[in-house]
């Protein structure tokens, strides 16, 4: 078989896979006559879902909006007897791309297709992706009916995972497999299953990737699927200061995603808040924008956290600040409010732990440095393993995380979890959190306020009893609880169609 | 007109569809190939460098130094980053 005979009756099986999700029964046909009925369908219906999934069958890969707008531009202008060459015109430009027209097809019609490209490819764990490898498992063992998939190298379709990627996203905690393992790369003998989700739900628990954004938004807005995505924060548009360009740029293109998506959950009632003002906006533009909710996270942490002892009665106190290292969490208001009481004659241990880019870390550093020679006890870790940070939480008199601008907080209820009082900001997800006790809320623009909280929380052991008796006493929500809460906050059509 | 030749016509009609779609497989894998062994030839790789180098300099034309710097280390960011 020629190459070009093999990529013809690559296209073949998925026209037969395509045909029969729309209900039309082929026989044993030749490739023309299947693209031509599949054609002859598309240009009577007129249906912009159908016209997706025939794109999709011919190309072997998802539209962009704008391919998709040609596509159908072509097939309303075509009549039965032109079809087949106005869909072979029209996508041409899809099917031009290295390995697509190889690929077979998978229509999924029966479970929810959730989008775990990241968890499933990357071993990076922090916020996002430790809600998804928790929640996701959970599902499972719920007995939800979901379907996991992650994206082709080339971000042209959505794919089936391997074993080593769902070990990545279901058995984080319990992995079967070495760290490390790569999907491997396209290449000529490696073909890749698209996975079209059809007349289903489509839900996306991470930021997509940029390169991605384009065919999901076509997908949101085109295919007929119900789209459903955790709104983790909106961070990267509402606080741009000390944002990279590229950050914000990248979330202004998942909000293309957004604007067509059916519903967004969010984070917390802080998080929901912003994605109910950006579907209020899109309605300049006729649309009526995603319906928003909230399913607050957990605060659970593993049983193996627990345990660790506290310092002795001849240990200096030791203050803890959690967070990945950005200008919005305000490590700097910390380490400023540590260096003043340190001079005021307060003796304390301060540790900042998370990671950043250098061009913020840089400097923070080097005053750690200077104000560890005049005598204040501080580390910066930029590196540290959970059981690590487990242990640092336990040790901890108080933590702090007096952020500008959070989607959730989740150091905050780790730290609660594990029954440390927390320093936090009055406002937003955070202040949401402290109003469930344990914590000492305070306006993190003010350094004064930032000092003053802390100065209480050293001094004051009434306060620290007291607060520790509130984050004991609070109920944390387990991680199965918000998996199955956010199931059903998803509502997803499958769910009710039983 | 007899079945025969209607059935005749059909199948000729089929050949042709088979034989456009056939020419349209050939140009879009062709496409795609002709551009994937231009990227492997030795000269496209060993200027590649050269380009990027061109693309600088026509950006700090447009928009000045200090920002075309900035926007090509945004770009390389973005390409190195996993994601949020």
């Amino acid at each position: 078989m020629t190459s070009t005979e093999a990529l013809q009756s690559a296209m073949l099986a998925r026209l037969g896979v395509a045909a029969e999700a729309l209900g039309i029964e082929v026989g044993d046909v030749a490739p023309g006559d299947l693209l031509q009925i599949l054609s002859r369908r598309i240009v009577e219906s007129r249906r912009t879902d159908e016209a997706w999934l025939v794109y999709i069958a011919v190309s072997g890969s998802f539209p962009t909006p704008h391919q998709l707008t040609n596509f159908l531009s072509l097939i309303e202008l075509s009549t039965t007897a032109t079809a087949m060459l106005a869909v072979l015109e029209g996508t041409l430009a899809g099917a031009s791309q290295r390995h697509v027209l190889g690929r077979t097809l998978r229509v999924e019609s029966e479970r929810v297709v959730v989008d775990a490209n990241f968890c499933a490819t990357q071993e990076h764990n922090t916020g996002i992706q430790r809600v998804v490898r928790e929640t996701l498992p959970k599902w499972e063992r719920q007995g939800r009916s979901i379907r996991i998939v992650a994206w082709t190298a080339d971000s042209t379709v959505m794919r089936e995972i391997d074993e080593y990627e769902t070990d990545r996203v279901l058995s984080w905690n319990e992995r079967r497999y070495p760290v490390g393992h790569r999907h491997p790369m396209e290449s000529v003998e490696f073909t890749e299953t698209i996975v079209v989700p059809w007349k289903t739900d489509v839900f996306l628990p991470e930021v997509p990737l940029p390169s991605t954004t384009a065919a999901l938004a076509c997908l949101a807005e085109f295919s007929g699927n119900s789209v459903t995505l955790i709104g983790h924060d909106a961070i990267p548009l509402v606080s741009a200061e000390g944002q990279p360009n590229s950050e914000s740029e990248r979330f202004a293109h998942f909000l293309t995603v957004v604007k067509h998506a059916h519903r967004v959950i969010g984070v917390s009632e802080s998080a929901a808040s912003e994605f109910r003002g950006f579907a209020s906006a899109v309605r300049a533009q006729g649309l009526a924008g995603p319906s928003v909710t909230a399913v607050p996270l957990a605060g659970e942490v593993p049983a193996r956290a627990a345990g660790t002892r506290r310092p002795g009665p001849r240990e200096l106190p030791l203050v803890l600040c959690v967070g990945s290292h950005e200008p919005r969490k305000n490590q700097e208001a910390v380490l400023f409010a540590a260096e003043y009481l340190h001079h005021q004659g307060h003796r304390f241990r301060i540790v900042f732990v998370g990671r950043g880019s250098r061009a913020v870390t840089q400097d923070f550093d080097a005053r750690v440095r200077r104000l560890r020679r005049r005598g204040l006890d501080v580390r910066s870790l930029r590196s540290l393993d959970d059981e690590g940070l487990w242990a640092l939480y336990q040790e901890a008199r108080f933590t702090t995380l007096v952020s500008l601008h959070e989607g959730f907080g989740l150091p905050v209820v780790e730290s609660l979890a594990l029954g440390t009082p927390v320093l936090t900001s009055n406002f937003g997800s955070l202040a949401e959190i402290a109003a469930q006790g344990g914590c000492l809320a305070v306006d993190p623009r003010s350094d004064v306020e930032i000092i003053e909280g802390m100065r209480r929380l050293l001094d004051d052991d009434d306060l620290i009893a007291r607060l520790r008796s509130e984050a004991s006493n609070a109920a944390s929500r387990t991680w199965s609880e918000y998996a199955q809460e956010l199931w059903q906050a998803a509502d997803f059509e499958l769910a009710v169609r039983g | 007109m007899s079945d025969d030749r209607e059935k005749e016509l059909e199948r000729e009609l089929s050949e042709l569809r088979d034989a456009v779609l056939s020419d349209w497989v050939k140009v879009a894998s062709h496409a795609t190939d002709t551009l994937w062994a231009m990227e492997q030839t030795l000269s496209w790789r060993i200027t590649k460098p050269l380009r990027a180098a061109k693309l600088l300099r026509n950006k700090v034309r447009q928009v000045g130094p200090s920002r075309a710097i900035r926007i090509a280390g945004n770009q390389l960011a973005t390409k190195l980053r996993p994601g949020r």
